[in-house]
């Protein structure tokens, strides 16, 4: 077993809330009283829920610029906070060690957390996609297990399946039909980036709006603050605008992260879906169904990337995050099968939902 | 259904709660300038006017949502739409395929907010009016019993007719005036700075109503139907109707609209279609909606009747003939060898009614299919002289034409006749057999009398 000073999922009584990832005195992605170094590793939401609580206690507050212009864009408030320390492949040197982020590969300003303290590595991988990732060894690692699953295992190519959703797109605005298009934050702005900017065909008309809730509008143009030039003025989503918009059923692209619940005014859109979907196997990237399609950008590795990775980073001892994935304990198994000589189990042991 | 009284009771209630919500609210409304169309007394476009209206649309569902969804009397009116109707409504609107891990909405609690904004279009000064929520009721009831019911039109281009606002019905499918809604939608009123100039005739509408589980399997079936329509219509009289995108639901004020099929409408020839011409309509109709096109035996009727669409949409006359005398041949030739003769034999013996007429189609379809072998040869297309009468080439064209239609009809009913392989041979068979035999040519003139008599 590794010694649970050094890494472990903290969750209070168990429960799957605001549970840090401890590597040494470093806290990742969630609130640990009396602690004093916070870090983030990408904007996503169940990442940041702590954050308010951070912000009150620690001293120091790490993240990526790019994390940081997103989490500003959504309370600027806490850009003022003087605890914020962004890393871009230098390092932060603390009295125990020094804190690294490395590239995570899953949205924009996503990162994996490195620390290296007496002569020990630490690493919390974070949301993170196998290959395009940055490697560095770490004796001991905390795994991200979403997709932790052998179900998880659809390929595919992220910027054809991007272009493609762009033709799309364009296709069902030509023919006057709108288009909604669901995804998570960091892959909405990511897509509206490729629409607007890295797409090397013809371009859409900026007489087709684009419609985004201003969160998202908000992170987009702080992230991409170098391009912003580049996109069309987004319409608010639940603006007058927007209402205005859709009574009309004009022809628009309506980009929502998977948590708003859709009005009726929407269900004639034609659909498109990102995420949130079991891509096995056998599964195509793309699978149109009635109405809409589905798009396989997947943001998370798949069961066989995730085995790679942990082959790649050679811990002695890994920790699988149980508190954001039910599929913890099934992964510690399968590492400990294909890396007999790694030391795998998820933590928390045992986990309560709130 | 649950208890109308009850519900209509609760609605009321409802209704009187959320307009003073809306009433201490009222100077959030934003008032919006719409153009809407007026018409010349034929039904024509004329000009659009604008117009000042309040948009309750944002007003409810934009601003006052929450305060709305919060009183007690909503919870009340959703508590209704919970048997198993809503719940397929609701699947209906938003199925998830293959149970993905989406968030579902349940659309049918939209229902109170648009009722509200229903009563609101009639009623801008936010005061109840009882007569005005008897009427929104009885429409919003209707709605609710037939909840997966929905309404299509498409408008009717190259069209013209004295049917009036309340319409008339042929089988499933309606025909009737366009209403004012309906073309500040079709033309994209507010949108354009100039309409498109295929709306300045446009006067009339298909309208449909057709059940379905899903959002999309209905348009299918209404395309079919409007299809068949257009084609009866073609037919029928001289003209060349068409029908634009259809539209689902477009003036429901209880779900949003949508639209289909966006079709390249040309000018053509425009078709008059009088109320009083119904039933020799609906006769032909009748041919077209019950001709089954998919037994393999039947085909030749299909692809004459296309071939006769085709012809109506050329605008060269040169063209107009090859496709109207092929139309022709698919009907009345098979194989090779005296295809003038058979083709002259066939159609005079089933088109006439008499010695005389039968002589006159006779000479007529001779001359029409020896131009047409010219015109292939790279001959020009010219007036000619047939049976001692001038023809123009307009006039040539316009016989040949009342001609297919009259063929394509009578076929579509005499398929229904003959069973088993080779059954365009039997129908040669039986016309040959006519042509030398009056008593058999009476015989079979009855499988198809109403028509060839009409």
């Amino acid at each position: 077993m590794a010694d649970f000073d050094l890494i472990d999922v903290v969750c209070n009584g168990g429960k799957r809330q605001h549970c840090p990832i401890k590597l040494s005195s470093v806290y990742c992605d969630g609130f640990k009283s009396e602690s004093k170094i916070g870090v983030f590793s990408h904007f996503h939401s169940d990442h940041i829920s702590a954050i308010t609580e951070c912000i009150g206690e620690y001293d120091v507050l790490i993240t990526h610029p790019i994390t940081f212009e997103a989490i500003t864009a959504i309370k600027p408030g806490f850009k003022l906070r003087e605890q914020w320390v962004t890393l871009d492949g230098n390092k932060y040197k603390t009295n125990f060690g020094t804190v690294r982020l490395l590239k995570a590969n899953h949205i924009p300003g996503s990162s994996q957390v490195h620390v290296e303290t007496d002569g020990t590595s630490l690493l919390y991988s974070g949301d993170f996609n196998y290959p395009d990732i940055e490697i560095q060894h770490a004796d001991h690692l905390v795994l991200d297990a979403t997709h932790g699953d052998p179900s998880f295992d659809g390929k595919t190519d992220r910027k054809s399946v991007m272009n493609r959703m762009f033709e799309d797109v364009k296709e069902k605005i030509f023919s006057h039909k709108p288009v909604i298009i669901k995804s998570s934050s960091g892959t909405l702005q990511e897509l509206i980036r490729h629409f607007e900017v890295a797409y090397d065909g013809s371009k859409l008309s900026h007489d087709v709006q684009f419609v985004a809730d201003k969160k998202q509008k908000d992170i987009l143009l702080k992230i991409f603050k170098h391009e912003k030039n580049e996109f069309r003025d987004i319409v608010d989503y639940d603006s007058y605008e927007y209402w205005d918009l859709i009574s009309s059923n004009k022809p628009c692209v309506i980009f929502l992260t998977n948590d708003v619940i859709v009005d009726s005014s929407l269900a004639n859109y034609y659909r498109m879906l990102v995420d949130r979907y079991k891509f096995t196997e056998d599964n195509p990237a793309i699978i149109p169904f009635e109405g809409g399609c589905r798009y396989n950008l997947a943001s998370h590795a798949s069961i066989e990337n995730i085995l790679n990775y942990v082959g790649d980073v050679n811990p002695k001892t890994v920790v699988t995050d149980f508190s954001r994935s039910g599929y913890a304990p099934a992964l510690a198994k399968l590492i400990h099968l294909k890396y007999p000589e790694i030391n795998a189990y998820p933590r928390p042991a045992k986990i309560k939902n709130v | 259904m649950f208890d109308k009284e009850i519900f209509k009771s609760d609605l009321l209630h409802f209704l009187n709660d959320s307009l003073k919500i809306c009433k201490n609210n009222s100077d959030k409304l934003k008032i919006k300038e719409i153009r809407k169309p007026v018409f010349f007394p034929n039904g024509k476009y004329k000009k659009s006017i604008t117009v000042d209206k309040g948009d309750f649309v944002f007003l409810i569902k934009g601003l006052l949502k929450n305060d709305i969804q919060n009183l007690k009397s909503y919870d009340v009116i959703t508590n209704f739409f919970v048997s198993s109707k809503f719940k397929k409504f609701n699947k209906k609107f938003y199925d998830n395929p293959n149970g993905n891990i989406e968030n579902i909405p349940n659309f049918v609690n939209e229902f109170p907010l648009n009722f509200l904004i229903e009563y609101l279009e009639h009623n801008v000064d936010f005061l109840m009016n009882k007569l005005s929520f008897h009427k929104s009721f009885t429409k919003f009831f209707k709605f609710l019993e037939e909840l997966l019911v929905d309404e299509y039109v498409a408008p009717l281009f190259n069209f013209t007719s004295d049917v009036d606002e309340k319409g008339i019905q042929i089988g499933d499918v309606g025909i009737r005036k366009i209403n004012s809604d309906e073309f500040y939608r079709f033309s994209k009123l507010d949108t354009v700075a100039e309409i498109s100039h295929i709306y300045h005739d446009l006067t009339h509408v298909m309208i449909m109503s057709h059940e379905s589980d899903d959002l999309h399997s209905g348009y299918d079936y209404v395309k079919e139907q409007f299809q068949i329509l257009v084609d009866s219509l073609s037919l029928f009289s001289i003209g060349s109707p068409q029908f634009g995108t259809i539209y689902k639901n477009i003036t429901s004020p209880w779900i949003h609209h949508d639209d289909k099929f966006e079709n390249n409408i040309t000018y053509q020839q425009v078709l008059q279609f009088n109320k009083k011409d119904k039933r020799k309509f609906t006769f032909i109709y009748g041919t077209q909606k019950f001709a089954d096109y998919t037994i393999k035996g039947n085909s030749f009727v299909k692809i004459s009747k296309n071939r006769f669409i085709s012809a109506l949409s050329r605008p060269d006359p040169l063209d107009k003939l090859i496709d109207l005398a092929i139309s022709m041949e698919s009907l009345y030739v098979s194989g090779p060898g005296d295809i003038t003769l058979k083709l002259v034999n066939r159609s005079s013996t089933l088109l006439a009614k008499n010695d005389k007429e039968r002589e006159d189609i006779w000479s007529f379809m001779k001359k029409a299919y020896n131009i047409r072998s010219g015109i292939v040869h790279g001959e020009e297309l010219r007036n000619t002289e047939i049976n001692g009468k001038n023809y123009t080439v307009d006039d040539i064209i316009e016989k040949l034409i009342v001609l297919t239609q009259k063929s394509i009809v009578i076929y579509s009913e005499l398929i229904n006749h003959y069973d088993g392989k080779k059954k365009i041979e039997k129908i040669y068979d039986d016309i040959d057999r006519a042509l030398i035999n009056k008593l058999f040519l009476k015989k079979f003139h009855s499988k198809h009398k109403k028509y060839i008599y009409s």
